[in-house]
Order: structure tokens, then sequence, then C-alpha cells
């Protein structure tokens, strides 16, 4: 009973670092997506800049199934951009 | 009186074991698949995120010649194109074993007077598992800037 015992142990220690392993995993994912997301505003607000020579107004839009909101400091020319994938959120944050 | 152990607790026994063995093993070889899909998750994320990165620095030192479905071109000297689960650059493949790649670019090329930009989607597969990732990078090059 015993060495049964241990066995079905460390079956489920196993199993349970493993699928923690493949959850970590899963969350890089949605912060890289979420990053990426993120340096779209930016370069959004960039180019606006670069062709309305003004920062654009604050919005939100969203790439593939993710999500950003820029936030523009006018009279700073600070640009914040956060970007969403499911629950994660990555800000960048620029300054010229 | 105990008589030692009888027939049928021995073959009681032996199912319970066999029973919690089977259960174990399944457990085990359930994990072992979690694993590799963990594993390979991670490899093409650092894959994406290496193409993604590289590409980027590239599109903002050039000049975006050419935007379609399937690709873009840089300085009318080379370009980044999918073709049959494969991301080249130039002629060089960039996968790396096992991986596939597909995607797509959309997006504006650029001039003188307009700064180009391009959308890029990826789609990493590597055996069941797969990452999609989405960004736009904008091309810094200006031309006018050179001229003066």
């Amino acid at each position: 009973m015993i060495i049964l015992s241990v066995v079905l142990g460390m079956a489920l220690i196993t199993s349970l670092v493993f699928s923690k392993q493949i959850k970590t995993s899963s969350s890089i994912s949605d912060s890289i997506i979420a990053y990426y997301a993120a340096e779209t505003g930016i370069e959004f607000a960039l180019w606006y800049y670069k062709e309305n020579e003004e920062l654009p107004e604050n919005q939100e839009d969203t790439i593939g199934n993710a999500k950003y909101i820029i936030e523009v400091d006018k009279d700073n020319n600070i640009i914040k951009s956060i970007g969403s994938y499911k629950n994660t959120k990555r800000a960048i944050k620029v300054n010229f | 009186m105990s008589k030692g152990t009888s027939l049928i607790e021995l073959l009681v026994s032996i199912a319970c074991f066999s029973i919690i063995v089977v259960l174990a093993t399944g457990i085990f070889i359930n994990s072992l698949g979690s694993r590799e899909k963990a594993k390979d998750l991670s490899r093409i994320q650092d894959e994406a995120r290496y193409l993604m990165d590289f590409m980027s620095r590239e599109i903002r030192m050039s000049e975006i010649t050419h935007v379609d479905n399937n690709q873009i071109g840089l300085n009318e000297l080379f370009y980044y194109k999918f073709n049959n689960n494969n991301f080249l650059r130039a002629d060089s493949i960039l996968n790396t074993d096992n991986v596939k790649i597909t995607g797509n670019f959309s997006g504006a090329k650029g001039n003188k007077n307009k700064q180009g930009f391009v959308e890029i989607y990826l789609k990493l597969e590597k055996h069941t598992s797969e990452f999609e990732l989405r960004t736009t990078v904008s091309s810094r090059y200006y031309q006018d800037l050179y001229e003066e």
C-alpha cells in the first residue's frame, strides 16, 4: 500500500509540475502578444506624428484579438500605449 | 484466527495494484505529453519574437518598396516572403527544424513624402503547439533627410 501511494503520488506531482509549465508558457504567450500590441500603438502614434506633425488623440484600437490604448500627453510629448490580450496588459511609454 | 492469505485476497490486491499502476502510468505519459507541448510552445515563442524583432529592425531602417499579402520588399534589394509553410528573407529560409511558419503582410509602401508601414501577422506551428503574433512597424527611412 505504501509503494502504491508513493507511485501514485509521484505521478501526480510530475503531472502537476508539467501542467504548471504549460500554464507558464501560455501566460508568456499572452504577455508577448500584449507587448507587440502595445508596440503597434506606439508605431501608430509615431507614424501619425510624422504624417500630421502633431500627436494623435487618445484612442483605442485592436490588432487581431489584442487591443491597444494610446494615451498622449501633448504638452510633454509623451506617448503611452497599453496593449492587452486576455487578462494580460503590457505598456510602453515613449518620450521625445 | 489467521490462516494466511487467501486466493481471493491475493487477486483483489493484484487487481488494486494493477489499477493504480495503470492510472499512474497514464498520468505520467500524459504529463510527458504536456511537457513536450510546453517545450514546443516555448521554442516557437522564442522564434516568433526573434523573427519579429529582427524583421522590425530591418523594416525601420529601410524603405518599404513593396507590400502584398505574401511578401514585402525593402530598399528594392531584398524581400521577406511567406512561401509554402516557410518564411524567407531573400533566398534564405528562416524556419528552424519542424517549425511551420505562415502569415501575411498588409500596409502601405513608403516614399519621399509618406512613411511606409507594415502590419505583420506570423503564425508558427510545431507539432500540436501553435503561436500567433501580430504587430505593426513603420519605416523611419526618410529620403528627404538623405537628400539634404
